[in-house]
């Protein structure tokens, strides 16, 4: 068995291991650790809800038979929090309904033991890049949002009418402004959002995920 | 209380026939009723009016003897006083001539006086009316005359002398009683004047010349036409109302009248008997028909009851759900009940009078429907019944429980036996659906209860197992890596051990479970477990009929050995050969089960004649859940095999000649 490469360090991110058996946490700390995860393991949810920030990155991954709250009321529990962090759900047979409720509630893969630990550690990984990636998506997101908040009234009119592709010569016309005042407030757009083209500026909102806010 | 319903009531026909006509008999009672009373009333009144023709011909009768009677006394006695009157001329005539004396006159004097007893005195009379010679009758003493005789013989005197005959004087009272005379002239010389004077007494003459033969029946009478009673000769049976009849008494004496009166006749006491009897006869039919007539009330009463207490409990027979069936001493049918026929699919008619064996014995069942037969008849029916198995006429089986009382006649001797017959097939059928539910449900719980058993088993020894593979790949993942030191591979080699010894743990935990199950081992007769065991299979209901035949020695005994275990063990086989012959024709559903001993072992056999196991799976029948049967769980004989194994034993299976299997084993004798 070839060892897969270790994860880029990045300094946030964990798997939160949570399991009432002893034996079977340390287990499971050794395996990803031996994959290069950073791990921080729990007795039980209610000992990882205490230590939980919404800072936190990296994935969960729990235990479905647990004294005290269970992994699915857990994620019920994070659900309710606003917790954006994946959830990998271990169980010991697989339940359909139990597992169509999981899912709904956000749980991000589902694993039955007896598991291939490999396997797992590659599941742990994967949804540690996930998060990592939804995490950049996010600060982008946040990013632009300021920025947006930062144009005046007249340039978000002309940045609407961009984003549907119009030429400056329409947009002039539709605003009922001179063309020349049009480009003005098209490079201070530009400028604003970093970025050098309109086709450039869809590409963004795109990727962060933003649509044109809808006027009240 | 049905054996004396049945007695008292052989034939139920023949009460039902009478039920019906019993309306027309009812309404022709009046006719029949009414009808001897008539006659009575008619032969009694006959019977009166000719007792009163006969009465009134009897009273004409006498009248017309009475009449006769009368005539002939009066005839009689003016025939004596004519003869008398001639005698009195005679002497008369003998006295006239001079010569003619007192001798003469007494000699023919006393001869009158004799021949007519009446006569109470004779005189000679003088022209002077006084009395020369005089004779008396014998008795008679009074010769003293009263004036008013004196004048009346003066008269009659004269007529006598002027007439030259015979004169008769009136009545007149002499030596107190009445009487007459009669005056004889005398003629010749000196003579002129003289008579001969007779003085007849009426009372003597009533008393002395009225024959006995009259004076016996009847009391006669001489009156004048005044009706002043003259004389009389009495009778004691004459009273005021008795028969009369009075005719005038001729002309000597003039104006008198004679009466007879009549007796009441003797026949009086014979009618009187016979009207007497008429009428105790009368009195007794009268009584007779109202006795007969309260009888036939009484009757028709009780026969009203009978009839009400026959349809009560004729509809209490049919209404009943148990067959009764009645038979005499030699097992002939004698009567059958609706439900027993409806039981059986055969008609009344078809088996009363029938003798056995009996229509409806099932053949494969005949020898212990005989052996049961045979025992009633001996007198020894078992109290608590029989459960046996006819067949219908359609051919469908029916399991009946039968009962058998001694049927008792109303003289109180037994005049046969009587059966009940309840029907049990769909009870039975019932308890063996129940009991294959029971045994369904109980396969699903054991069912459910294993898979819970493995459930537990699983998330128990999944635990330990996900901790190995994951400090197993852990490990590997760092040694490939060269990233770990000696002392951190043996933690984890020792964290490893653990979650190893704990898996192991677990297992020994189940098998404590299982070991608390162990056999119990014992001297057991395996000959008698066997007989057991068939007994306890044959109990249970089925709907297809199988035959066990058993060869079994007797007193086989095995030291060592679980008698529950092994009867589950031979149930479990008896119910696969079962199941592998329930496509045959029931005939040839034979299970041939023998057990054979020899010094050292006892062998079980048991064969069928089903399919047999296909080749492909002969060696994988003894493997848990392998099953030639659809929904079979095939655990049956992997159990048996465990539990053989479990006496050292060794279950087999091997293709029988002729088709079928054999399954057998052997039990050790010893306790080795």
């Amino acid at each position: 068995m070839s060892a897969p490469s270790p994860l880029p360090a990045q300094k946030a991110a964990q798997a939160f291991v949570i399991d009432d058996d002893h034996d079977l946490r340390d287990a499971l700390t050794f395996l990803l650790r031996s994959r290069g995860v950073a791990v921080a393991s729990f007795g039980s949810a209610e000992a990882f809800l205490e230590r939980y920030e919404p800072a936190s990155r990296g994935c969960i991954l729990t235990d479905v038979r647990m004294p005290g709250l269970s992994g699915i009321e857990l994620v019920d529990r994070l659900s309710a929090l606003n917790c954006r962090l994946p959830v990998i759900v271990l169980t010991g047979h697989g339940d359909v309904s139990m597992a169509v409720h999981a899912f709904k509630n956000g749980v991000h893969d589902f694993v039955e033991k007896p598991f291939r630990p490999n396997d797992l550690a590659d599941k742990v990984i994967a949804a540690i890049e996930h998060d990592r990636v939804a995490a950049l998506k996010q600060g982008d997101r946040d990013d632009f949002d300021q920025r947006f908040a930062a144009l005046s009234g007249r340039e978000k009119d002309v940045m609407r009418l961009l984003l549907t592709g119009k030429l400056n010569k329409v947009i002039a016309d539709d605003l009922n402004i001179a063309m020349r005042t049009v480009e003005v407030h098209r490079s201070r757009i530009f400028a604003r959002l970093n970025v050098r083209s309109a086709v450039e500026l869809a590409n963004l909102a795109r990727d962060v995920g933003w649509t044109f806010p809808i006027e009240a | 209380m049905l054996d004396t319903l049945k007695a008292s009531n052989p034939n139920p026909h023949q009460a039902n026939a009478r039920t019906e006509t019993t309306p027309r008999f009812a309404s022709g009672s009046w006719t029949v009723n009414l009808m001897p009373v008539l006659a009575i009333a008619l032969l009694f009144s006959l019977l009166t009016a000719l007792l009163w023709i006969v009465h009134v011909n009897e009273v004409e009768q006498n009248r017309l003897d009475l009449v006769r009677d009368t005539l002939w006394v009066e005839r009689a006695l003016q025939f004596q006083i004519a003869a008398d009157g001639e005698t009195l001329l005679r002497i008369a005539g003998e006295l006239g001539p001079s010569d003619a004396n007192s001798e003469r006159f007494s000699a023919q004097g006393r001869q009158l006086l004799v021949s007519d007893p009446a006569i109470v005195a004779i005189e000679w009379r003088d022209a002077a009316g006084g009395a020369k010679l005089r004779l008396t009758a014998p008795g008679s003493t009074a010769d003293e005359r009263s004036g008013e005789a004196e004048a009346a013989l003066g008269v009659a005197a004269d007529a006598a002398r002027r007439t030259g005959t015979i004169a008769v004087t009136p009545v007149f009272s002499f030596a107190g009683g009445m009487a007459f005379a009669q005056l004889a002239p005398i003629q010749g010389k000196g003579r002129e004047g003289e008579a001969l004077v007779a003085i007849l007494s009426l009372d003597r003459m009533l008393n002395q010349n009225i024959p006995w033969w009259i004076a016996e029946k009847r009391a006669v009478e001489i009156g004048d036409h005044d009706g002043r009673l003259l004389a009389a000769r009495k009778h004691d049976g004459v009273g005021e109302r008795s028969l009369r009849h009075t005719v005038a008494f001729g002309e000597h004496p003039s104006g008198l009248f004679i009466t007879l009166a009549a007796v009441a006749a003797p026949t009086d006491l014979r009618r009187n008997g016979l009207v007497g009897a008429i009428v105790v006869l009368g009195v007794l039919a009268v009584g007779g028909l109202l006795a007969r007539e309260n009888h036939l009330r009484k009757r028709r009463v009780v026969e009203a009851e009978l009839r009400s207490e026959y349809a009560f409990r004729k509809a209490m027979e049919d209404s009943l759900t148990v067959g009764m069936r009645a038979r005499d001493l030699k097992g002939r049918v004698i009567s059958v009940n609706q439900a027993f026929c409806r039981m059986l699919g055969w008609t009344r008619e078809e088996l009363v009078g029938r003798e056995p064996p009996m229509p409806y014995w099932l053949p494969e069942e005949m020898a212990r429907t005989i052996a049961f037969h045979d025992k009633v008849l001996a007198g020894s029916p078992p109290a608590e019944g029989v459960e046996l198995t006819f067949q219908r006429r359609d051919g469908a089986r029916v399991v009946a429980l039968v009962q058998e009382a001694p049927l008792i006649g109303a003289d109180g001797r037994q005049t046969g036996w009587m059966g009940s017959f309840v029907d049990v097939t769909e009870r039975k059928a019932a308890e063996a659906l129940a009991r294959r539910q029971a045994d369904q449900l109980e396969a699903t719980s054991r069912l459910v209860l294993i898979g819970e058993m493995a459930s537990i088993l699983a998330h128990d020894l999944n635990q330990p197992l996900a901790t190995i593979a994951g400090y197993q790949t852990g490990l590997a993942n760092r040694v490939a890596e060269g990233s770990i030191g000696k002392e951190e591979i043996g933690l984890v080699l020792a964290r490893l051990g653990e979650a190893a010894q704990r898996a192991g743990q677990i297992v020994h935990r189940v098998r404590d479970v299982v070991k608390r199950n162990e056999p119990r081992f014992e001297r057991v007769d395996i000959g008698e477990l066997v007989k057991r065991t068939l007994a306890t299979f044959r109990g249970e209901p089925r709907e297809r009929a199988t035959r066990i035949a058993l060869e079994a020695g007797q007193g086989v005994f095995v030291e060592r050995c679980d008698d529950v275990l092994i009867e589950q063990v031979l149930i479990n086989l008896l119910r696969n050969a079962e199941e592998a012959m329930a496509g045959l024709p029931r005939e040839r559903r034979i299970i041939d089960v023998s057990v054979l001993a020899d010094s050292a072992a006892v062998e079980v056999q048991i064969a069928d004649r089903g399919p047999g196991v296909p080749a492909e799976m002969a060696g994988d029948i003894f493997r848990p859940f392998v099953s030639t049967k659809q929904g079979g769980m095939g655990l049956g004989l992997t159990i048996c095999r465990s539990v053989l194994e479990a006496h050292r034993s060794r279950l087999t299976c091997l293709p029988r000649a002729g088709g079928g299997s054999v399954f057998k084993f052997r039990l050790s004798a010893r306790a080795s």
